[in-house]
């Protein structure tokens, strides 16, 4: 019989440590080998169920997805042929089955990889309508929607990167997505202005951009001074 | 419930609300077990298994969906005995282990059984694992008779045993409406999935008997505030916002009721204190408890809540929603409000009555409430002889909130031993 020096409570004779503060059992009177020998209390083994199959799910919303499709497709060949309007379809699936059916194949969640095929996904989409469309002198793919998309993809991959290096308080993540917007506003502003030649893009993209910014310096300051906190919660408490 | 057998049967207005609360990871599942003086023979307890179902047929059912409604049906497939597992009171899948809504369990010199809530409370449990208990130490050659909790196979189901209690009892006017808020959690570092803490407290009724006559209340109230007592003074070290703290208290109905349902008839009772009214000593939390529970613990009262309870069920809207609807809608109730409006479960199953011959062969009775979501402290209690079993379910790998209830007690002269999975 045992009983823990730190709580004072009985222990089984099993126990190798108290349940209740971790200290290890030292029972001179009887030997380590009859305790290892002493029946344990509980089983040794935990029973983890199988997960649901997430694949089993994916194929399903897969051949969902699939019947529309093939549907229009056939229906674009023999019946409707003008243009190849059931493409336009098909592209939108598509993306919607990288974005949001992809991920259950993986067996647990790789937001690197997600993070990149989501990406060449969208490039490759929006590809597409360039490619299908008529004004192709224009090259707004390259000169606009590029940059943007590449811009949004790296303000992404920073975020991810910086939420999974460590747990982050809820006013800096809400800082990050406001820098973010921020940097997204001005790329987006500059790639229309310069690219697509759009004027009034830059301007707006810049007004934006500022707006942001002030308010993520704002809310800096906020996080880090407890005299502002404290002046914030006197002033405007409900 | 069909006319003249037990075929099908609807589910009782507590049963209704845990298919919907069902998910991957987690079901509201409660264990009742019991340590036997010898080893236990699996194919004697799978005989004895048999037989029991037969005299016990809501426990003999699997779970359909209807449209509207979930019901129970018959369940032709033979029911499994399993060797014991570390994580108790895992999460329940309706098409695994046969259909069956129990599992039945045994590892040297236990017995044990895990239920789905929506089969039975833990009157119904402890009524099946004694009676499964009683059958399996006759096919051993033991001479148990009939009594207490232990059924006659020999006789007929009864209408009473299948009762829809709530339905038949529920007959107030008044409707009482609970609006709580969101309390105090103790929470920490979370157990892997399926996986959780369990910490028994073996202790002697006597001595805690004495202790609790002191400050003059009963078990549940005592154990409730000493709970309430450990939250309210974690939080205060702790230096954030101050909540409420709250502990649910599951209340057999039976006693107000005259039946003896094996189906569910509990209702769960709120105790609270709010740390902004001041400091509160000990002494002061266990009588704002016992005041507290006193009040509502009432033939009227309760019957006020059982009725309001199922105007949600028969209400003419709700009713007719398809079944995934209302799952949708339990679900997200149950994430809004279930363990959100409580720091703490203390049920109390009280003493076990079996008959004195089969009592020599039992050394315990045991009584796990299954992990919480959110609740580290959830706790079951149950009575043999001078026997108190106190169970912490606890879904992190933090102790303190146990260490700190056990030690308490061995301050106040209580002989505790532990007995735990970690």
């Amino acid at each position: 019989m045992s009983y823990c020096v730190n709580c004072g409570v009985e222990l089984d004779r099993s126990a190798k440590k108290c349940a209740l503060c971790s200290t290890r059992v030292v029972n001179p009177n009887e030997s380590p080998k009859k305790a290892q020998e002493a029946p344990t209390p509980f089983s040794e083994m935990p029973f983890i169920p199988a997960r649901v199959k997430r694949r089993f799910v994916a194929y399903i919303v897969t051949v969902v997805m699939l019947i529309p499709n093939i549907v229009c497709t056939l229906v674009n060949a023999v019946f409707f042929r003008e243009g190849f309007w059931s493409f336009y379809l098909s592209a939108t699936s598509l993306l919607l089955w990288v974005v949001f059916v992809f991920p259950f194949y993986t067996k647990k969640l790789r937001p690197y990889l997600m993070w990149a095929f989501d990406t060449l996904s969208v490039c490759a989409y929006v590809f597409f309508f360039f490619a299908m469309g008529h004004d192709q002198g224009n090259k707004w793919y390259t000169t606009t929607a590029l940059p943007i998309i590449l811009s949004v993809s790296a303000v992404v991959l920073f975020y991810i990167h910086w939420c999974r290096k460590k747990k982050r308080h809820w006013v800096l993540k809400f800082m990050l997505i406001t820098a973010d917007a921020a940097l997204i506003s001005f790329a987006v502003g500059l790639a229309l202005d310069v690219g697509y030649g759009l004027e009034n893009a830059f301007p707006v993209g810049a007004i934006i951009c500022i707006s942001c910014a002030v308010l993520v310096c704002f809310l800096a300051y906020c996080y880090r001074s407890q005299h502002m906190r404290a002046w914030l919660s006197k002033r405007f408490f409900v | 419930m069909s006319k003249g057998n037990f075929e099908w049967f609807k589910l009782d207005n507590a049963a209704k609300i845990f298919p919907g609360q069902n998910s991957d990871g987690w079901s509201n599942v409660f264990r009742i077990g019991v340590q036997l003086r010898h080893e236990v023979e699996p194919e004697l307890l799978k005989k004895a298994l048999q037989r029991v179902l037969r005299r016990l047929p809501c426990f003999d059912v699997r779970i359909k969906p209807g449209f509207f409604w979930y019901y129970f049906e018959h369940n032709p497939n033979e029911p499994l005995i399993l060797e014991d597992v570390k994580n108790i009171c895992y999460r329940v899948k309706f098409r695994e282990n046969g259909g069956y809504l129990f599992r039945v369990f045994y590892r040297g010199d236990r017995i044990a059984v895990d239920f789905y809530h929506a089969l039975s409370d833990g009157y119904g449990g402890a009524v099946f694992v004694s009676t499964l208990t009683a059958e399996y130490l006759r096919l051993k050659g033991c001479e148990i008779p009939s009594g207490g909790m232990v059924l006659d196979l020999s006789e007929e189901p009864t209408r009473d045993e299948m009762l829809d209690a709530y339905t038949r009892f529920a007959s107030s006017k008044a409707s009482y409406n609970r609006r709580d808020k969101a309390v105090y959690h103790a929470v920490g570092t979370k157990e892997g999935k399926h996986l959780c803490n369990y910490t028994v407290g073996i202790m002697s009724f006597e001595q805690l008997h004495e202790i609790c006559a002191g400050y003059g209340a009963t078990l549940t109230e005592f154990f409730a505030a000493m709970l309430m007592d450990i939250h309210y003074r974690k939080q205060k070290a702790e230096r954030k916002k101050q909540r409420e703290v709250s502990v649910q208290i599951p209340v057999n109905l039976r006693k107000f009721f005259p039946t003896q349902t094996l189906r569910n008839f509990v209702l769960c009772l709120r105790v609270k204190m709010n740390p902004d009214m001041g400091e509160y000593s000990f002494e002061e939390l266990v009588k704002l408890v016992s005041l507290q529970l006193r009040l509502v613990n009432n033939e009227k009262t309760v019957n006020s809540m059982m009725t309001q309870n199922l105007k949600i069920e028969k209400n003419p809207f709700a009713k007719f929603f398809p079944l995934f609807i209302k799952n949708l809608s339990v679900a997200l109730t149950f994430l809004l409000t279930g363990e959100q409006t409580t720091s703490a479960l203390i049920s109390n199953l009280g003493p076990v009555s079996i008959p004195p011959e089969m009592e020599e062969h039992v050394e315990k009775y045991l009584f796990f409430t299954g992990p919480g979501k959110l609740n580290g402290a959830r706790c079951g209690v149950i009575t043999l002889g001078d026997k108190v079993a106190f169970t912490f379910s606890n879904c992190y790998s933090e102790s303190d909130i146990e260490r700190e209830f056990f030690t308490r007690l061995v301050k106040m002269g209580v002989h505790v031993k532990i007995e735990s999975n970690r």
